[in-house]
C-alpha cells in the first residue's frame, strides 16, 4: 500500500490562486494519450492521463443468440476491473467502491444511455444478434480514473470494426474477415460522450477543477461526475458525498 | 403511446405529478439482538427493512480508519447482493453521519429490498437514515431521498416502476439532500442526454421532493417518539401488577423501557428540534454565573443578549423563567 500525504491546504491554495499546484490553469485538462490496436471484431483504447492513470478497454463483437425476451435488440455488456496495483495489492475481498463507481458510470453511459443503439445490433430477429462486450482494466489509478475509463471504452467502441454478415445456402450465418470486406463496418453509436470530473476543492468560494490530479482528489470536498455529447447534452450525472450549493452545478456548463 | 394523464390531469395512480406516494414508516420494534437501530420503510409498493449494527469495533485492522468511523453497507435484493447500491448508499451515508465521533470504529447497514416498485435506490438511503435514527447515531441532519423523472415533458415525483422504465426513455434523478440546508449529498441521472436547461429544472425539483421525504421521515419518527413517550408514562403511572400471576410483568416493562428512546440524550435533542435545544435551568444559571464573573455590573438585557451569543443552539423562548427567576433569587 502506498501511503501519500498529500498537503491539502497548498493544494487549495494555490487552486484558488487560478494556477494548480502542477502548473495547470483551473479549467485545463491535462494532456492524454490513447493508443489505439484493431483486429478482428476487436479493438483495445489504452489511455494514459498526464496524472499517471492508465486504462485498457478493450471490446469484443459476436454473433449470438438474442435474449429470449427481447428477440430484436443485441447484446450489450460492460466490466470494470483493476488490476492489483491500481488497488493498494489489496487482492481478494469484495471490489473497492471506487471500482463500483467506475463500472457504474460506464455503463450507465455505455448501456442504459443508448450510446450503443442496440435494435441496429440486430441481424435475423430471435436468430442472430452482435454481442459487444467492453472489458475496462484499470492498469493505475493516479487520479481521474472515471475519466480515463470512460475515454478509452469510447474510444474502443468507435475503433472497433466488424465484417459484415452472409447468409449461406443453407441457412448459417457468416461473418466476412476484415480481410475480404473492403468496408467493414464500425459499431452503431447514437452519440459520443465523454466524462469530465470536477473536484470542488473550496465551499466558501466554490473552485471547480477540470481532471484533478491524486493530491487535488484528496484534498477535495466534493466530486461531480458530468459526461456530456458534443452538443452540450448532458448524459450522465454523478455525485457521491460532500455537500456543494447549487449554483456550482451550473457552474460548469 | 400511453396516456399519462386522465383528463382530471392525475397519474395512473391517482396522484399529482408532485406528489410522493403514500409512507409508512415502522421504527424500532423487535430486532435480532446485535443490531442497535432497525426501520422498516414502505413507500407506495416499495419497502425496504433496514438494520444498523453499531458503532462497534471493526472486525478487520485494515479496514480501520485512524480519524474516523467507517460506514459498511450491505443490500440484500432478492437473493443476490447490489454492490452498487450499497457503494452509493455509503457514500451518501458518509457525509450525512458525523463520522469523526467515532474514530476507528464501524457503522454497518444491512438493507433488505422486500418489495421493488420503483424508486429503489431512494427508499434504500430513506431507510438506511432511519435505521441510523433509532440507532441513536449522531447525523448532520436526518437525510431524505426521492426520485424525480421527465415522463411526457412533465416532471414526476417519486416514480413508480411502470413510470420509470418510461421516463428511462428520458432521464430520471435520484437526490440525497440534507433538508435544513438543502444541500445535496448525492445525485445520479440515469436516462437519455438532456439539454441543460431541462436538466437545471430537472435537478431543482429533485431537490424540492427529495426535501418532501425528508420532512415526512422526520414528521414520522417525531410521531414514533411521542408514542413511545407516552407509553412509558403510561406505565410509570400504573406499576406492573403480580395479580394475574404473571411474574414476566416486571420483564416486559424493563423491556419497554429499553425500547423506548434515551430523549434525554443531547443527540436526541438535536435531533428533534434541529440542532437546538432545551437548557435546564440550572444549565442557565450555571452560564449567567459565568458571564456574571467575567463581566461584572451588566444589567439583565445585557446578560441575556451575552447569553444568546454564548449559546446559539438554546431556545431560550421556551424557558421556564419563573423556575430561572426563582433559583437565581433575583
Amino acid at each position: 500500500m502506498r501511503h501519500v500525504a498529500f498537503n491539502g491546504e497548498y493544494v487549495r491554495a494555490a487552486a484558488a490562486s487560478g494556477v494548480r499546484h502542477d502548473g495547470r490553469g483551473v479549467a485545463t485538462a491535462g494532456e492524454v494519450e490513447v493508443r489505439l490496436i484493431r483486429g478482428e471484431g476487436v479493438s483495445v483504447a489504452e489511455v494514459a492521463l498526464q496524472s499517471g492513470s492508465r486504462v485498457v478497454c478493450s471490446v469484443t463483437c459476436g454473433l449470438v443468440a438474442p435474449d429470449a425476451a427481447r428477440p430484436l435488440e443485441g447484446r450489450v455488456s460492460v466490466s470494470v476491473e483493476a488490476s492489483v496495483l491500481a488497488t493498494d495489492g489489496g487482492s481478494g475481498g469484495p471490489r473497492p467502491h471506487w471500482v463500483v463507481e467506475v463500472e457504474q458510470l460506464v455503463s450507465r453511459l455505455v448501456r442504459d444511455c443508448d450510446v450503443v443503439d442496440r435494435d441496429a445490433l440486430c441481424v435475423v430477429a430471435g436468430e442472430w444478434v452482435w454481442s459487444v462486450r467492453c472489458d475496462v482494466h484499470i492498469l493505475a489509478k493516479r487520479g481521474n480514473a472515471a475519466d480515463a475509463a470512460v475515454l478509452a471504452a469510447v474510444a474502443a467502441l468507435r475503433h472497433v470494426r466488424r465484417g459484415r454478415v452472409e447468409r449461406l445456402e443453407d441457412g448459417a450465418v457468416r461473418t466476412r474477415g476484415l480481410d475480404e470486406d473492403p468496408e467493414p463496418q464500425g459499431l452503431p453509436l447514437l452519440h459520443v460522450p465523454l466524462n469530465a470530473t470536477l473536484a470542488v476543492l473550496d465551499l466558501e468560494a466554490p473552485v471547480l477543477v477540470v481532471d484533478p490530479t491524486e493530491a487535488e482528489n484528496a484534498a477535495a470536498l466534493a466530486i461531480f461526475c458530468v459526461a456530456m455529447t458534443p452538443h452540450h447534452r448532458i448524459c450522465a450525472f454523478q455525485k457521491m458525498g460532500g455537500a456543494p450549493v447549487e449554483a456550482d452545478l451550473c457552474l460548469q456548463s | 403511446m400511453d396516456v399519462w394523464f386522465d383528463v382530471s390531469g392525475l397519474r395512473k395512480d391517482g396522484r399529482k405529478p408532485r406528489e410522493l406516494r403514500a409512507m409508512d414508516v415502522k421504527l424500532g420494534g423487535p430486532k435480532p439482538p446485535n443490531v442497535d437501530g432497525c426501520a422498516w420503510l414502505r413507500m407506495g409498493l416499495t419497502s425496504v427493512l433496514a438494520h444498523c449494527i453499531g458503532p462497534s469495533e471493526t472486525k478487520r485492522r485494515s479496514d480501520e480508519v485512524q480519524d474516523a468511523a467507517r460506514v459498511s453497507c450491505t443490500v440484500v435484493r432478492g437473493r443476490r447482493e447490489d454492490p452498487e447500491l450499497a457503494t452509493t448508499v455509503v457514500r451518501t451515508l458518509e457525509t450525512a453521519v458525523l463520522v469523526d465521533a467515532f474514530p476507528r470504529a464501524t457503522i454497518s447497514v444491512v438493507l433488505h429490498v422486500l418489495a421493488d416498485e420503483g424508486s429503489r435506490l431512494a427508499c434504500c438511503l430513506n431507510a438506511a437514515s432511519l435505521a441510523l435514527v433509532d440507532a441513536g447515531i449522531p447525523m448532520r441532519d436526518c437525510l431524505g431521498a426521492a426520485a424525480a423523472g421527465l415522463v411526457a415533458d412533465e416532471v414526476f415525483f417519486d416514480l413508480t416502476r411502470d413510470e420509470e422504465r418510461r421516463a428511462s426513455a428520458k432521464a430520471r434523478f435520484t437526490v440525497a439532500v440534507l433538508p435544513r440546508s438543502r444541500r445535496v449529498v448525492s445525485a445520479h441521472l440515469d436516462g437519455a442526454p438532456l439539454e441543460t436547461s431541462t436538466f437545471e429544472k430537472l435537478l431543482s425539483r429533485a431537490i424540492d421532493a427529495a426535501t418532501l421525504a425528508a420532512n415526512r421521515l422526520a414528521q414520522a419518527t417525531r410521531d414514533h417518539v411521542g408514542e413511545a413517550i407516552q407509553m412509558r408514562d403510561a406505565t410509570a403511572a400504573t406499576p406492573p401488577s403480580r395479580t394475574n400471576g404473571r411474574s414476566t410483568d416486571t420483564e416486559e416493562v424493563v423491556l419497554l423501557e429499553k425500547m423506548i428512546y434515551d430523549v434525554k440524550s443531547a443527540y436526541f435533542a438535536s435531533f428533534l428540534s434541529s440542532s437546538k435545544h432545551l437548557p435546564t435551568t440550572d444549565e442557565v444559571v450555571e452560564a449567567l454565573g459565568d458571564i456574571k464573573k467575567k463581566t461584572p455590573g451588566l444589567s439583565p438585557e445585557d446578560l441575556a443578549a451575552a447569553l444568546r451569543t454564548k449559546y446559539p443552539s438554546w431556545l431560550l423562548d421556551d424557558m421556564n423563567w419563573t423556575e430561572l427567576a426563582e433559583k437565581m433569587g433575583d
